[in-house]
């Protein structure tokens, strides 16, 4: 038995020193930057929900290059590191200290509200400045617990408020069904929204309930939808889910009110509802498509990817400029100087002329009610 | 004196087909006795029973292990673990070894129903677990040295010929201290000097031992020359019983084996 | 030298791949300019890598018939004789116990962090290797223990402030609690249908998770959970990350310690004799119920343990953790292991977690370079790296004494 362990204690050990070795080489060459200002990208690069992760590192790369053509700022290169998080709360702790033992001094991200959660208290612990194009859940900035974070997106209740409020007193609805895709974000919206109807004391929740994400067939909801006769839906979800409801309902000659959010707000469903998407009301960020800022973006990104940008774009585009602006005002990296220049400084983005607030929400970033017409996103004048 | 065995109006029905009809039989102590009879007479059936694998639908098993008690027990409809650990033992007709231990570990398998270490004791490994393993192994080589197979203590049991496999089963059956030992035909596939071999380790079970046996078995020379009694069945039924030489002359059991070209002295 | 017959099958792969990877790799829709790009370089390449790579897959796998017998034998008598040198045994260990404790202090915090969930994937793989590689119940499930631990940890410290040391025990025991209670329905279930079962009961736990949100939060999760406390001082997270790795070190030796011992016990045996034969197992007396309970207990117990360090280290956690993913995953790594083996068991863990995170250098190609690896893994070597090996008794006739 002692030459069994012994041969097995070997090869463990030649494994282990295999790894160490690997590690050894992958972090030496670390150490080496200094100078430049290290800008940590977080999010999903690959995966499921990599759409919703690469337009923040298209949008930080097209600005970064701009800006390392011009020496820079404050005369020190900028250096982009990307980081793979596929959203998961687990994998973005390991991103996360991957970037600070890199030696980041901010970082743009995380994509995902969960991911951003497990994250942030490494971020906090060690004084680093984050701003997410995308984290919309409220409790990261309104709780309190992480002062080093910011975000250039408005939090989910709002977009409820809107939804409800809009329904309700735009759309003079009674009836609402809230359905959601039982994921952090989608349900957490749902959430907000039953509260906010209920508050209001006009209309009432006929149905709320959650259905499978990816499932093929959702009749039994849409049924039921029917069955309760509710005159509006509000949806919290992402666009693969909402264009099947949405097609199922129409195809049962429904003409119920379909009301949703800013994941369903995307060319994709469209595309991929057709006709069933005629009428359907989406909130998405303001549109601020006429911002001069916000057209060179968008040409700049189709000049070097050849394609329009994804989702978050400009918000991830105004999250980068911002934390620059920041760095340039303060004329440094240091974690206090960085939160209060984030604080008093205004500066120009394509969501317009931001600051943010104590808390770390943009003011001024909202959104606003979107309709389909003739296959196309159009914004409500009336809005609120 | 109590039979240590006593199975009394046994039936086992599978669907509408009756498996065992009635049967009845006893074993007394230190008794070599054998259960034989033609293919799908029931004989494996009737060790399913009352081993526990299957419950009788009717029908009494009754052992009392210590000859001079005078109350029997009832194990009918007992877990088969039960009934091994109240000392009956039996081994395979188609050879169930725990194929990837070794022999050693197959026996120590056998002891486990005699010892009591639980997970924590284990883990902590005190001196009372640290001596009962101790006493396992050398209890289980103990055994694996009376059966004549200690040499492939640390082989594989996969490994071992055809012969030492059946031995095997029979000396992890005996780790499990019976007082009556189940053989469903141990001389199956074995060359007329293993056979040999195999009547003389049984004899010497008894002797030694203290051990009463029950044999199913298909070589009739083997089991005229080592038996005390003889069971025969035939179609679920008991058609006979008595010695060798009753049964060698009785015209029932000649007309049941008529059928498959039988010949006593083979 | 080769045979017209192998140069034909070697065109007639490469011809197929090229018609394989023709729609993905030589068209390129351009959707800007709307045209098309015709990339016939690509499948020129594509097919002349795929004509000598299957001459070097066929020579692998006949050597892997033939040769390897001979092979084998010479290099581990060259192994054995290293190995019996007791001075090597003792300075190779005295030098493994020292890259553990330096390791933290020399490599940076993303390194020792991402050691730290190897270790817990460790841990995991052991327990399940109990139920899975000893007692031979395919639990497809065990994630849902993970979850358990996970989630009492963060509960109880949301409503009751107990702290970590305090809530592993807990973990532990409700982890095994919930493995009696999967155990005791599935007692008649075998392989097949066994697995579907404690699937089922996987995905009934996270689902349970997701919906009861009074008691679990539902899918937004618990944040803030707090990382363990070091006698009450506030640590920085360098040195909380290497606190955890150190933490996470002492209870990979302790599972280590504790299956090695309960693999060559009475139980560990009945364990494997139920896995080989169940019939066999109760005829010789081994109370199968009571074994399998016992296993899928202590099995779940370490999966508590881990979700309790998992719910530390994450500080966040929310039910899209545990899905179906992380069980197969932890499958997966005894199986590439070794099944059954502690060793095998080890190495899997930290080829499985630690690869996939050195290969971000890949970035878009790590998850097809670690799938083929695995193909080929599972193609020339199907017993897992390390294969389980039978203990060893020496006895004397004096009397039995067996040796380590």
């Amino acid at each position: 038995m002692v030459k069994k362990i012994k041969s097995r204690f070997l090869l463990f050990f030649l494994i282990f020193a295999l790894f160490g070795f690997t590690v050894f080489f992958t972090s030496a060459k670390l150490s080496i930057a200094a100078e430049p200002i290290i800008i940590g990208i977080a999010g999903a690069h690959s995966g499921d929900l990599a759409s919703y992760g690469i337009p923040t590192l298209r949008a930080a790369k097209l600005i970064i290059d701009e800006k390392n053509a011009k020496c820079g700022i404050n005369n020190r290169k900028i250096k982009l590191l990307a980081e793979d998080d596929v959203c998961k709360p687990e994998i973005a702790v390991n991103t996360a200290t991957k970037l600070i033992s890199e030696g980041v001094h901010v970082v743009v991200g995380h994509i995902c509200s969960g991911a951003t959660k497990a994250a942030l208290g490494i971020y906090k612990d060690v004084k680093i400045v984050v701003i997410s194009p995308s984290a919309t859940n409220p409790a990261l900035t309104k709780s309190g617990n992480y002062p080093n974070f910011f975000r250039t997106i408005a939090p989910d209740d709002v977009q409820a408020k809107l939804e409800v409020d809009f329904a309700i007193n735009i759309l003079k609805v009674k009836k609402i069904a809230v359905l959601h895709d039982k994921g952090d974000y989608g349900k957490g919206l749902a959430e907000y929204a039953r509260n906010f109807i209920k508050e209001s004391k006009i209309a009432q929740v006929v149905l709320y309930e959650g259905v499978t994400p990816g499932a093929v067939d959702y009749s039994a909801v849409v049924q039921k939808i029917k069955r309760k006769k509710a005159e509006a839906v509000i949806f919290g979800g992402y666009h693969p889910e909402a264009s099947k409801i949405i097609t199922q309902m129409r195809k049962k000659r429904m003409k119920t009110i379909f009301i949703s959010d800013d994941g369903v707000k995307d060319d994709t469903f469209i595309k991929v509802a057709g006709e069933s998407a005629e009428g359907v009301y989406a909130t998405g960020p303001k549109n601020t498509s006429n911002n001069p800022i916000a057209l060179k973006a968008v040409s700049d990104h189709k000049r070097v990817y050849g394609e329009d940008p994804g989702a978050f774009f400009l918000n991830a585009y105004s999250a980068v400029l911002a934390i620059l602006n920041a760095i340039e005002k303060s004329c440094s990296t240091d974690y206090n100087s960085l939160t209060n220049a984030l604080k008093t400084e205004f500066v120009a983005t394509p969501l317009g002329i931001l600051k943010f607030d104590d808390k770390g929400d943009a003011i001024g970033v909202g959104f606003s009610m979107y309709q389909v017409k003739n296959g196309v996103f159009v914004k409500i004048k009336q809005a609120l | 004196m109590n039979p240590v065995l006593e199975v009394s109006k046994l039936s086992m029905n599978f669907g509408g087909l009756k498996a065992l009809e009635n049967i009845s039989l006893d074993i007394f102590q230190n008794e070599i006795v054998s259960l034989i009879g033609p293919n799908g007479a029931g004989k494996t059936t009737f060790f399913n029973c009352i081993t526990g694998i299957y419950t009788p639908v009717s029908g009494d098993i009754f052992i009392s292990s210590l000859p001079q008690k005078t109350e029997k027990e009832n194990i009918c409809g007992l877990k088969p673990n039960i009934i091994t650990k109240k000392g009956m033992a039996r081994t395979f007709q188609n050879i169930r070894l725990f194929q990837n231990m070794t022999v050693l570990e197959n026996v120590m398998i056998g002891r486990h129903v005699r010892t009591h270490a639980g997970i924590i004791a284990s883990v902590l490994k005190l001196k009372k677990t640290r001596n009962e393993e101790k006493k396992i192994v050398d209890d289980s080589y103990n055994i694996l040295k009376k059966t004549g197979i200690e040499n492939f203590a640390n082989e594989k049991a996969s490994t071992l010929p055809y012969g030492a496999q059946r031995k095997l089963e029979i000396a992890r059956a005996l780790a499990t201290e019976p007082f009556l030992l189940l053989l469903d035909e141990p001389a199956a596939g074995m060359n007329p000097a293993e056979t040999i071999e195999l009547g003389l380790l049984i004899k010497e079970i008894r002797e030694k031992e203290n051990i009463s046996i029950l044999l199913i078995e298909h070589d009739m020379k083997f089991v005229m020359n080592l038996c005390d009694k003889i069971f025969v069945l035939d179609y679920g039924k008991k058609i006979a019983s008595g010695t060798p030489d009753a049964i060698q002359n009785n015209p029932v059991v000649i007309k049941a084996y008529l059928g498959e070209d039988f010949d006593f002295d083979a | 030298m080769f045979k017209l017959s192998e140069i034909i099958k070697s065109i007639a792969v490469s011809a197929w791949f090229m018609f394989l990877t023709f729609p993905i790799l030589v068209i390129k829709v351009n959707t800007y300019e709307k045209t098309i790009d015709w990339r016939w370089k690509n499948m020129i390449l594509i097919g002349i890598a795929s004509f000598f790579l299957s001459f070097l897959w066929r020579y692998m796998l006949k050597q892997k018939e033939y040769g390897s017998d001979k092979k084998k034998s010479k290099a581990s008598s060259f192994f054995k004789n290293t190995v019996k040198n007791p001075k090597f045994y003792t300075s190779s260990i005295v030098l493994i116990l020292c890259l553990i404790i330096a390791f933290p202090f020399v490599f940076s915090i993303y390194q020792t962090n991402i050691m730290t969930s190897a270790l817990m994937y460790v841990v995991l793989g052991l327990g399940l290797n109990i139920v899975v590689g000893l007692a031979g119940l395919l639990d497809l499930g065990y994630v849902a223990f993970f979850a358990v631990g996970a989630y009492s940890y963060a509960l109880l410290n949301h409503h009751f402030g107990i702290t970590f040391f305090m809530a592993l025990p807990i973990g532990a025991l409700l982890g095994a609690f919930f493995g009696i209670l999967l155990g005791f329905p599935v007692l008649r279930l075998k392989g097949d249908y066994l697995a579907i079962v404690t699937l089922g009961f996987g995905e009934i736990i996270r689902l349970i998770l997701e919906n009861w949100n009074d008691f679990s939060f539902g899918p937004s999760g618990i944040a803030n959970i707090p990382k363990p406390s070091f006698f009450g001082i506030n640590l920085s997270i360098y040195e909380t990350t290497t606190y955890m790795y150190f933490i996470m070190i002492l209870l990979v030796f302790l599972t280590v310690f504790v299956v090695n011992r309960l693999e060559d016990s009475r139980i560990g045996r009945a364990w494997i004799a139920l896995k080989e034969d169940e019939v066999a197992c109760q005829a010789m007396g081994i109370d199968k119920t009571k074994t399998k309970l016992y296993a899928f207990a202590t099995g779940a117990a370490w999966a508590g343990l881990a979700g309790v360090v998992f719910a530390a280290k994450t500080s966040f956690i929310n039910p899209a953790s545990f899905t179906f993913l992380e069980s197969a995953i932890i499958l997966s790594l005894i199986v590439l292991g070794g099944m059954g083996s502690i060793f095998g068991v080890i190495t899997g863990a930290f080829i499985f977690i630690l690869l996939p995170e050195y290969l971000r250098a890949f970035s878009d190609y790590r998850m097809l370079v670690f799938g083929a690896a695995m193909v080929l893994m599972m193609v020339f070597r199907p017993q897992g790296i390390i294969k389980k090996r039978r203990r060893f008794y020496k006895i004397s006739d004096s009397g039995g004494k067996k040796q380590r």
